[in-house]
């Protein structure tokens, strides 16, 4: 069994043994896969020729998609409910350059009520890009998308932002920083949605290490001596036997803990974005978002 | 009576010309305590080891021994596989870290990582051969490690080849495809050794496989069986919890960890992961037996004796594999046979092993963030909320990994379990709203602040928390009779904990968070302690 040369662009050879590698098989798991000089893999969605890729879809919804799906997942609604995503054959092509389906299209399998094609060369390789490229994009989990839907109900969700539950309004106003929050936003469901679940801040317990500049929603970290001095920054690290924090300059303090000492407080100012995640439902969460979006 | 048929049936199956050398079924039964021949140390899963010679009084005096970082050079390796000089190959390197358990065998230890295996001198840490596999590919996410037979070493690859080498030398006898990367599958499971059967298992969740467990012959690599995780015919238990063959083929549960034993029921433990496709369950409508799920296997036979299901029609990627420990111990006064689970769902559960009966159901993290189910049902199940399934909307929803495949600790001297845990909710939406979903089929996106994060001491008998300790969420554990639990932080400290308060009382900085379960031997009367962190196996002793 020969190896394949176009198997992955995580590929190096032996010689250059000393550079890191990014294994990783038919990508699957939304891991990067390094840019490298490799040998160019059809499977690999971002490597794949677009052009190629676009003459393939049409060749394929002309001459395919009627028994084997739009989306040549085959289907219920389909002549043949022959998924091409999953067909062993189709799979087996990874690597051969197309070679594979090319030679079965010109044979089909006539017993199966598989015509034959007469494509060129060039046309089979771009309708075996284009189902590359499908399978590409259910296996790769990094590239999917969210749809960006909107579903709930802007004035129930103008209700809650008021309300007693949400108490939204407490911290937040329409007019003040919401204000203009859609185009902020992109318009996108799970953006602002997103924004509702974590306050777009630092949420919770450690929050950040590093130099970033700290919002007025970072959480804060107060450490205070046995001898009762308070210093105050940003959380750093902590574990049973030292304290790290963040000084308002930047700089990085540490301390060790011995008997409990020095004490150590954050506080999170986003903390009732935490607290809400248990008390609203997720219609509650869906009309905020279709209210908020309403906030030009 | 038949029980005891069946473990002399087991014991025979050993060749007498291999019992001399290496490992055979009486250290498999019995591990000495100078050994460590399979995964988990020994059958049960439990990792506790009976040696004390570290304990509460002294183990403040433990100190390193040796360490040992990965050599990945391939050149002056053994090199395995099919091909030509000249050919391109995988070199995996760049984030190599120690997830697999090293068997230690008449003083060597055998150490794995993708593509890689190395024996060392557990004395010295020093190393006397080094294997490489030519690699197709895959994902490269983990090597569990070896199972050892007589003198012959058995392990997995990311491009699913079964791999057979000879421990004295390194060099290998034979090498066996299981399964085809260019499905979709990658391996990353230690081969479990039972009698004269090498039981391996796969992994692979982004096209939508079908999960499977097989036995190979020691000596030829000849398959001797196949379990498929999805029912095969009209008849079979649950087959009507898929909708149609096409559900069922593509219905995944993989078998990516070891299974555990018991030699006298005869048992095989096989915890199973999600259905595919992961997020998208509208094309598989129904419970999705067996995946998610304890399945209990006849080693010989590669037939099912029993199941549970603790994910029934999964959405949520909770991917049950997480290690079923044995155990035996009372249930409401009476001495029972038992198996206890902490699964990603949020859930941990105690199980009669000999019927696979459920005695306890109770939430392995704080129970707010458990939010994907409705309660238990009688059969102590959770009850999936369908309300949470992953939607083009979005839902809120916990707990995130509560833990993983690192393996969890029993010790009979606390009768606690020990876990790491973690617990969050986060938005899930579904991307593909096809009748026929492929692939994972769903993403999360950011979440608001998580729970608590680190290791649980749970009373077996009640669910209960005895003690937390905060830091370092899924990740390897190991009991002593020494009074003590072997663990981490997730800021690098390997620490010695108090087994019955939780309280550290011995640490470390190491150069990496540990990165697989610590393991413990008896080496000249000396008691050490192993640990793998990133690219460095650590081990440790009392300095006397």
């Amino acid at each position: 069994m020969p190896l394949s040369k176009y198997l992955t662009a995580a590929i190096f050879l032996l010689a250059t043994s000393a550079l890191p590698s990014f294994a990783q098989g038919r990508a699957g798991r939304g891991g990067a896969v390094g840019a490298t000089s490799a040998p160019v893999d059809i499977s690999q969605s971002r490597t794949m020729d677009q052009a190629a890729i676009d003459r393939g879809a049409q060749l394929f919804a002309a001459s395919c998609a009627s028994c084997h799906g739009a989306n040549a997942r085959g289907g219920s609604k389909t002549k043949t409910d022959v998924d091409l995503i999953r067909s062993p054959m189709v799979l087996d092509d990874l690597g051969t350059g197309g070679r594979e389906i090319a030679d079965y299209l010109k044979y089909g399998r006539p017993e199966k009520n598989m015509p034959k094609f007469d494509f060129t060369d060039q046309q089979a390789f771009d309708i075996a890009l284009w189902l590359h490229r499908q399978i590409a994009a259910a296996s790769e989990r990094g590239t999917y998308q969210r749809l960006n839907v909107f579903s709930g109900d802007a004035k129930a969700g103008e209700a809650f932002f008021n309300g007693s539950v949400g108490k939204c309004s407490t911290c937040h106003s329409a007019t003040g920083d919401m204000k203009g929050l859609a185009a902020r936003s992109n318009d996108d469901a799970s953006t602002i949605q997103g924004l509702i679940v974590s306050g777009g801040g630092r949420g919770g317990r450690g929050g950040g290490r590093g130099a970033a500049a700290p919002s007025p929603t970072a959480v804060t970290a107060t450490v205070t001596t046995k001898s009762g001095e308070a210093i105050k920054g940003y959380p750093g690290s902590i574990d049973d036997w030292q304290i790290t924090i963040r000084l308002p300059d930047g700089q990085m303090q540490s301390f060790l803990r011995i008997d409990g000492w020095p004490k150590y407080e954050t506080h999170n100012p986003l903390q009732a974005h935490v607290d809400l995640q248990f008390v609203y439902t997720d219609a509650d969460i869906h009309n905020l978002a279709a209210y908020l979006r309403t906030l030009k | 009576m038949i029980i005891r048929h069946i473990i002399l049936l087991s014991l025979m199956a050993f060749p007498a010309s291999i019992s001399a050398q290496g490992v055979d079924a009486q250290m498999l039964l019995h591990p000495p305590a100078d050994s460590w021949p399979t995964y988990h140390g020994d059958y049960t899963g439990r990792r506790y080891s009976t040696l004390d010679q570290i304990g509460k009084s002294n183990v403040d005096k433990l100190t390193l021994a040796w360490t040992y970082k990965a050599d990945l050079t391939v050149t002056g390796a053994n090199i395995g596989g099919e091909y030509k000089d000249g050919d391109p190959i995988y070199l995996y390197s760049g984030n190599a870290t120690f997830k697999c358990s090293a068997l230690l065998v008449n003083g060597v230890l055998y150490a794995t990582m993708p593509d890689h295996a190395w024996a060392l001198d557990a004395r010295t840490g020093r190393q006397i051969w080094h294997y490489f596999w030519k690699s197709e590919g895959g994902h490269h996410d983990g090597e569990r490690g070896f199972g050892m037979y007589g003198n012959w070493l058995f392990m997995e690859t990311a491009d699913n080849f079964v791999i057979s080498l000879d421990a004295s030398t390194g060099k290998e006898r034979w090498h066996k495809q299981i399964a085809d990367v260019k499905r979709g599958y990658f391996s990353t499971s230690a081969p479990l050794i039972v009698g004269n059967h090498v039981i391996v298992g796969t992994g692979g969740d982004n096209l939508d496989v079908q999960g499977f467990l097989e036995s190979r012959d020691p000596e030829t690599g000849e398959l001797q069986w196949k379990w498929y995780t999805t029912p095969q015919k009209p008849g079979d238990a649950g087959y009507d919890t898929w909708p149609d063959d096409y559900s069922r083929t593509h219905g995944g549960g993989m078998t990516w960890q070891p299974p555990t034993y018991d030699p006298e029921l005869n048992l095989v433990y096989v915890p199973t992961g999600n259905p595919n496709p992961v997020g998208a369950g509208q094309g598989r409508k129904g419970d999705n037996l067996f995946t998610c799920s304890v399945v209990a296997l006849n080693p010989d036979t590669g037939k099912m004796v029993w199941y549970f299901q603790s994910s029934p029609h999964d959405t949520h990627d909770w991917d049950s594999t997480q290690v079923a420990v044995l155990f035996d111990g009372t249930w409401n006064g009476q001495p029972r046979k038992m198996l206890v689970q902490g699964t990603r769902n949020g859930y941990f559960f105690v199980l009669d092993r000999i019927s696979g009966q459920n005695l306890l159901t109770k939430p392995l993290v704080d129970p707010e963030y458990v939010t994907w189910s409705k309660g238990i049902n009688a059969k102590g199940q959770p009850i999936p909320d369908p309300e949470k399934d992953p939607s083009i909307d979005g839902v809120l929803v916990g707990p995130g990994s509560a833990t993983n495949w690192q393996p969890p600790s029993y010790s009979p001297q606390t009768g606690l379990f020990y876990v790491g845990t973690s617990e969050a909710l986060s938005m899930d939406y579904l991307t593909d709203t096809d009748e026929r979903p492929e692939g994972y089929g769903f993403m999360g996106a950011g979440g608001g602040g998580a729970g608590r994060s680190g290791i649980r001491a749970i009373d077996y008998k009640t669910g209960t928390m005895k003690w937390f300790h905060a830091g370092g969420g899924a990740q390897g554990l190991m009991s002593t009779a020494g009074g003590l639990v072997f663990g981490g932080d997730g800021s690098q400290h390997f620490i010695a904990f108090d087994s019955e308060t939780g309280k550290p009382l011995w640490h470390t900085s190491l150069l990496a968070n540990h990165s697989n379960g610590p393991q413990t031997y008896l080496l000249d009367g000396k008691q050490f302690v192993l640990v793998g962190a990133g690219d460095t196996l650590y081990a440790f002793t009392l300095n006397q």
